[in-house]
């Protein structure tokens, strides 16, 4: 009864806070967190193991729903490797700069490398709106920042399989562990092509023809649970394989009837992840970032300047002005929903701290509502620079 | 509907034939059974080629009743399907609520060319297939038409009013 009191609460809560947050015109994942902090401090609850099973299953939705539903194979194929060069500058400065701030704390490896994954991602959806209003969605940079976002995506996914992996050994890895981890990626990966390419497609011939009730949306969420059961037994964490089987299926037209989706859309956005975020804000403490202010600070500062001057740098070397070249290292500043699966992970391996747990959900908070309005800005300081010698000649 | 002289509605053709020959359910069903998507579907179909540009695109539907056009590519295999829905999402992509913003709808509402802007996932039939597992598809899944595809190429269409066309003629049989 407590856990079914705890769940309607929490649910409530959240729906309500995300609205408050949309009306102010932040995302609503801002609100929902807010609501676990809420609900922390008001109900104090001692026992929140059905929160916390609920909250996985939250973590798996979200990267499943964004392979089912934001991923499209050939996207990735059409995508200009012009866009890899800074892509590949901006993950590595933030990587570099998460786990320079963890060895310089003194954590051990594995949480400094929890950490870099941590800066890693890039969640482009946040600044969408401000490209749209200020009409740079089409421009140089905002092109830029949507193809270099496709492999951001993969790219992060690919560093949270390595770091899961690696977690488990928990000391630095031979050769020999790291050779075992990509034997294992390869062959998970390998599995997961031939059940695409082979199986699901017959498998939805057959289960479209059955007379029980809403087998195609049945089948959909088993293929979810069944790819993050699968790439757990490869030593990989759930939400990869949960993200691999939605991108399986983004493709495969019996799946994505657009009543199924807007089912699977229902159940992840309207039950599963308002809980996950929630959950992010319920476990959230906030007295240690009192006392960890300085690290909170660093921790702020690095994942956001880390992506900044890695973009800059990137398009720089592709040819893009100063300009031009901030408003991309800017674009690429928030985070959002993988950040957060990739720390909660980390704290339920008991790898990374609270401290570094709670100052990880203020960077994204901060980073979500700091990151258009920077760009806003760096995108009136360029037109202002255009308009100016305008206004001398005439 | 018209009314007769004492004001009560008058009798439809269909109720009329419903009562010269009761609507058989079992016998429909049979019949649909033995006949095949090939016999049914629209052959002449007004089609988008991947490279064609949203203004073509935009000034095909204003020029044609459909509300949604197959995408093939140079060797007639279909590839996806662009409709007034998505087109008329795109257009007005900015006007949008935020949950529409994804970096998926975003690098759609900038592109130009049909490859792009179609839905990638169109629900496909062989023409060997009957009139039953056509029907069956649409009334369960709330699908307006399928796409018959023939050796990876597009065969036809089968949309619900062509179903339902096929049956008033066998039910005038």
């Amino acid at each position: 009864m407590e856990a079914l009191l705890q769940i309607l609460a929490i649910l409530f809560l959240a729906k309500i806070f995300s609205e408050l947050s949309e009306r102010v015109g932040l995302p609503g994942m801002i609100g929902e967190i807010g609501a676990g902090m809420f609900f922390a401090f008001a109900m104090k609850p001692d026992d929140i193991e059905v929160v916390t099973f609920f909250a996985e299953l939250g973590a798996i939705f979200l990267l499943f729903t964004a392979g089912y539903r934001e991923v499209h194979v050939n996207d990735l194929k059409a995508a200009s490797t012009k866009a890899l060069i800074p892509t590949l500058t901006q993950i590595l400065f933030a990587f570099g700069f998460g786990f320079m701030l963890g060895n310089m704390f003194g954590f051990g490896f594995t949480e400094s490398l929890f950490l870099a994954v941590a800066f890693s991602p890039t969640s482009i959806s946040v600044v969408v709106k401000t490209l749209i209003d200020t009409d740079y969605l089409s421009s140089k940079p905002g092109s830029m920042m949507l193809t270099s976002a496709i492999f951001d995506d993969v790219i992060g996914i690919f560093l949270l399989s390595v770091v899961v992996s690696v977690a488990t050994l928990n000391q630095f890895p031979s050769a020999e562990h790291i050779l075992g981890i990509l034997v294992n990626i390869i062959i998970f990966v390998i599995i997961m092509i031939l059940l695409g390419w082979k199986v699901f497609p017959r498998l939805f011939e057959q289960v479209q023809k059955m007379h029980t009730r809403e087998s195609i949306f049945s089948f959909v969420i088993i293929i979810a649970l069944l790819s993050a059961y699968l790439s757990e037994f490869f030593g990989l964490h759930a939400v990869i394989g949960a993200f691999f089987g939605g991108v399986l299926l983004s493709d495969l037209p019996l799946a994505k009837i657009e009543t199924v989706q807007k089912k699977v859309s229902g159940i992840a956005y309207g039950f599963f992840t308002p809980l996950f975020f929630a959950f992010i804000g319920l476990t959230v403490e906030t007295e240690v970032l009192y006392t960890a202010g300085i690290f909170t600070t660093l921790v702020i500062v690095l994942a956001l300047s880390g992506k900044l001057i890695g973009g800059f740098i990137g398009t720089k070397l592709v040819g893009f002005g100063s300009k031009d070249s901030l408003i991309f290292g800017i674009g690429m500043m928030p985070r959002a929903g993988v950040e957060l699966v990739v720390i909660a992970i980390g704290k339920e391996l008991g790898i990374i701290s609270n401290e570094v747990f709670s100052a990880i959900v203020l960077m994204v908070v901060v980073s979500i509502i700091v990151s258009p309005i920077l760009l806003e800005m760096s995108i009136r300081y360029k037109e202002k620079g255009l308009t100016e010698p305008e206004q001398k000649v005439a | 509907m018209s009314e007769n002289e004492e004001g009560t509605p008058e009798r439809t053709d269909v109720r009329k034939e419903e009562e010269d020959s009761p609507r058989d359910r079992t016998r429909l069903s049979d019949i649909c059974a033995d006949v095949k998507i090939s016999e049914v579907m629209s052959e002449e179909t007004t089609v988008v080629r991947e490279s064609e540009s949203i203004e073509d695109i935009i000034e095909l539907m204003t020029r044609t009743p459909y509300h949604s056009f197959p995408v093939l590519n140079e060797n007639d295999e279909l590839l996806g399907v662009i409709g007034q829905d998505n087109i008329l999402e795109l257009l007005f992509f900015e006007r949008s609520h935020r949950h529409h913003h994804t970096h998926l709808m975003a690098i759609k509402a900038l592109s130009e060319d049909a490859s792009t802007l179609m839905v990638h996932h169109p629900v496909t039939i062989s023409p060997d297939s009957t009139l039953c597992d056509a029907a069956d598809l649409m009334i369960k899944h709330h699908i307006d038409r399928l796409y018959v595809i023939r050796e990876k190429k597009l065969a036809g269409v089968v949309s619900r009013a062509d179903i339902i066309k096929k049956i008033h003629g066998l039910r005038r049989q």
